[in-house]
């Protein structure tokens, strides 16, 4: 199972990217799994799910902390089979979705308990215990640099670092690509998005501290914008469009990574 | 991060025992780990002589 994590500075497009993405190989035939760790959790709703209508880690983790409490001594990955049946929902496109979800309420500590459910579930899907066999786990992470500090991409195949051409973001981007590198991540793959100019791939590939040939551009497109508005999914209301046809480039230079 | 790096008798890299730690529950005979990738560890023999979440560790020692 290919692992991929999208990553960078907020607002810098890793929901937009990762759903179409995950829609665009989801539709050629890929058995596809998605993971919102971002607290401000949009990825279910741009995969087309009603927000409210998607069962959340944080909402019921007493429930799979004593799951996991009744499993015995080495079996923990077992809990991974109830979160598949009961905290997930599969959208149209037959994309499974996990959302992590935020802190339910205020003063009840940090996600770090949510995020280590996670880490247990991306290891039971990848696991001969799981009996669905994905080929692809994308996470859409919140936003800086913390989900790596966490530890969440260890021994991930590609980190997808998107930024903005500018230098604030690209400087999140390379603290990304640090620690990625120390956690094993095998690729990184440089996301320069809302990109105007040819002529922004050096200066920010640069500032990154990642080569130009790891680097892909996806132009400034007002439709990214217009099919927010219009809650519609990109690459069904724009699939012409400059942005869709920059991320199918994405999503070509994935499908040769070397893994 | 809020996982616990597990140290026996000391605080050496030599003496971890086991990381990324998230669950430990203290049985009659050993103490139960489990890490966040699902993976569980035993010590046997032991007692849980600090948990401190500022720097992420649990200590434990050898039972006298």
């Amino acid at each position: 199972m290919l692992k991929i994590i999208s990553t960078g500075k907020g607002g810098v497009g890793k929901t937009t990217t990762i759903s179409t993405l995950a829609t665009m190989m989801a539709r050629s035939g890929k058995k596809v799994l998605v993971f919102d760790t971002d607290p401000s959790m949009n990825l279910a709703m741009t995969l087309g799910l009603p927000y409210l209508e998607v069962p959340t880690i944080t909402e019921d983790k007493a429930e799979i902390n004593e799951e996991l409490d009744e499993l015995e001594d080495g079996e923990a990955l077992a809990v991974g089979k109830n979160i598949i049946e009961n905290h997930s929902q599969i959208n149209r496109d037959g994309i499974r979705i996990i959302v992590m979800g935020a802190i339910p309420e205020e003063g009840n500590g940090c996600l770090c308990s949510a995020i280590a459910i996670v880490k247990i579930l991306l290891n039971y899907v990848d696991s001969p215990d799981c009996p669905e066999k994905y080929d692809v786990a994308l996470v859409d992470s919140q936003a800086g640099p913390e989900i790596l500090g966490r530890g969440l991409a260890k021994d991930f195949d590609c980190n997808l670092v998107l930024t903005e051409p500018t230098p604030k973001s690209a400087e999140v981007s390379r603290q990304v690509v640090s620690l990625a590198k120390n956690l094993g991540v095998r690729n990184s793959l440089l996301i320069v998005n809302k990109s105007e100019k040819e002529s922004d791939i050096p200066k920010v590939a640069g500032l990154v501290g990642l080569p130009e040939e790891n680097a892909v551009r996806v132009r400034y497109d007002h439709s990214v914008i217009d099919a927010d508005w219009n809650n519609e999914c990109l690459l069904d209301a724009y699939p012409e469009c400059d942005a869709v046809k920059d991320i199918g480039n994405i999503k070509d230079r994935i499908e040769k990574l070397k893994v | 991060m809020c996982e616990f790096t597990v140290y026996l008798n000391g605080r050496e890299d030599t003496d971890i025992v086991a990381t990324n730690v998230i669950k430990a529950k203290v049985k009659a005979e050993y103490i139960s780990l489990l890490d966040s990738a699902g993976k569980s560890y035993r010590v046997e023999n032991a007692e849980i002589v600090t948990v401190d979440s500022i720097m992420a560790e649990m200590h434990l020692k050898t039972r006298e």
